[in-house]
């Protein structure tokens, strides 16, 4: 289920990032942060599978292009699936209406800033580092939150016995994760506008005299 | 099948000890009013109920829900409508011997009502266990190891604090509740989970939110300390409610010599655990297995700050 807080408009940039479940009783959570608004108009929640999310959001991120004008760019986390899935949504672009985010290398000081892995790759080095920068952005109030789950999963997101940040018994922390993602996008993919049509300017000569 | 009407019976019939210790009619408050109207909108025929009650400490849920199963004990007894064979749980023994003095009191006013004697209506008569002359039964337990059973047919269950089962490696509250569950057939019968809140880690906890998702046959109803109209104090004139209120203020009708009260109750919202017998929101109802990993202060900020959707759709067709 898609829950809509107010409507898009056009020049947008959405940032999108999803959890993917393990099935069972857990659910797929994607969170669409606004650049331009810093808020999140669009949370996605749904019980299934990876595959099921790829199949729901794919028309979710045509439309988002349509009405905005401005391809958004998604990052599933690797993990439950989201792999497979990041592959499936790019094959599934066939209209080019959207961006898959490429995992950048954390860590390194290598040259080249690509891991070319598709999606959000969630490990022991870049695990704190997206849960620290959400922090920040939560603990200053920087961006805003509408959905009431989104809100709930956050107050039960703790620090554990072992010092880990993780969601609290059998607490949920997808509605965590996914938006934490999307801030990672926003601090990491260059903003988009859109593209204005080129229009030649005549020459105007500023003076009868050309050259020197 | 025809629906008993439970409040009319129960009003007319039933007696219960108020808090003050007085026997007085069992007339429903506006709390158990607004519940039993909640049942008959989602279960008419009031068969099939499946319910996760997540409450505040002390508003009269377990009264109504026992006083449903003793309606549906008698009723059968005079043949009106089928067996009945239920079970009335409680977490401790000290519990287990309330419920089922309040159990006896109305059955005990609805006899004396009606000019019969107990030893004439029931066949079996214990400290825990009452028998009909058609073969209705009403047992009060304590949650353990031997309780329910599995093997036989049940029709009503009332698990009494289930979040505060004992959870230990002979037997978990899972196993004992969704074991005897399974002697109630699918569709009929009544089963009501009803407790305050406990830790994020325990079964009632998973099962409360698994039924807010829509998943299983339970349904899941949070009712906040603020339903409860008799919880309120008078607020000192100086006193101005803190933040904490903003929201649940705005949205409902809670005024502020409620919120003064809640204030007081819980130590100027520190004391967590009372926090967690009067929730204000579902979440506080469990206790966290840590602290908050995120600011306290902006938590509030953004409780006070959720919206509703002004759509819902699974396809952008539906838009």
């Amino acid at each position: 289920m898609f829950r809509l807080y107010r409507e898009l408009e056009r020049g947008e940039f959405v940032l999108v990032g999803v959890d993917c479940s393990q099935g069972g009783a857990d659910s797929n959570f994607g969170s669409f942060l606004s650049a331009n608004k810093l808020d999140f108009p669009i949370s996605y929640e749904q019980q299934g599978v990876a595959a099921n999310a790829t199949e729901d959001l794919f028309p979710i991120l045509e439309w988002i292009f349509d009405i905005t004008g401005i391809k958004p760019v998604v990052a599933f986390e690797r993990n439950n699936g989201g792999a497979s899935e990041m592959e499936r949504l790019s094959k599934l672009n066939r209209n080019n209406k959207f961006e898959i985010f490429i995992m950048p290398k954390i860590g390194t000081t290598d040259d080249n800033q690509e891991t070319r892995l598709m999606g959000w790759n969630t490990s022991s080095s870049t695990r704190p580092i997206l849960v620290g920068d959400w922090k920040d952005a939560i603990d200053c109030k920087v961006i805003k939150l509408y959905d009431a789950e989104v809100v709930k999963q956050h107050k039960a997101f703790i620090v554990s016995k072992t010092g880990k940040p993780q969601a609290s018994g059998k607490s949920h922390d997808d509605a965590v994760i996914s938006p934490a993602i999307a801030w990672q996008l926003y601090q990491r993919v260059p903003i988009r506008k859109i593209e204005q049509p080129f229009h030649q300017v005549p020459y105007q000569a500023s003076d009868d005299v050309i050259g020197i | 099948m025809t629906r008993l009407d439970y409040k009319a019976i129960i009003e007319y019939y039933f007696k219960i000890k108020t808090k003050e210790g007085n026997i007085v009619s069992f007339i429903l408050n506006e709390d158990q009013n607004m519940y039993l109207d909640m049942l008959y909108k989602d279960y008419p025929s009031m068969q099939g109920v499946r319910e996760n009650d997540l409450k505040s400490r002390q508003v009269g849920w377990s009264s109504l829900i026992d006083a449903i199963g003793m309606v549906d004990f008698i009723w059968s007894e005079l043949g009106k409508t089928p067996l009945m064979d239920g079970d009335i749980v409680s977490h401790k023994d000290k519990e287990t011997k309330t419920l089922f003095n309040r159990a006896n009191l109305f059955l005990n006013s609805y006899l004396e009502i009606e000019g019969i004697e107990r030893k004439v209506f029931l066949t079996e008569d214990t400290t825990d266990h009452i028998k009909g002359k058609r073969g209705s039964e009403l047992w009060v337990q304590t949650a353990s190891a031997r309780v329910s059973g599995r093997g036989g047919t049940k029709q009503f269950i009332h698990w009494s604090e289930v979040a505060f089962y004992s959870n230990t490696e002979i037997i978990n509250a899972e196993d004992l509740v969704t074991g005897a569950e399974r002697q109630v057939g699918d569709g009929i019968g009544k089963i009501f989970r009803e407790s305050t809140g406990n830790v994020t880690d325990d079964f009632f906890f998973a099962e409360y939110e698994n039924g807010k998702k829509g998943i299983g046959e339970f349904k899941s109803r949070f009712f906040p300390w603020w339903m409860h109209k008799s919880y309120t104090r008078l607020a000192p004139e100086e006193w101005v409610a803190p933040d904490y209120y903003a929201k649940v203020r705005a949205e409902n009708d809670v005024k502020l010599n409620q919120c003064y009260w809640h204030f007081t109750k819980t130590k100027e919202l520190e004391d967590e655990k009372m926090m967690r017998e009067y929730p204000t929101y579902d979440v506080e109802a469990f206790l966290l297995g840590g602290k908050p990993y995120f600011n306290k202060q902006a938590l509030l900020y953004y409780t006070n700050h959720t919206q509703q959707p002004i759509k819902e759709f699974l396809n952008v067709s539906s838009l």
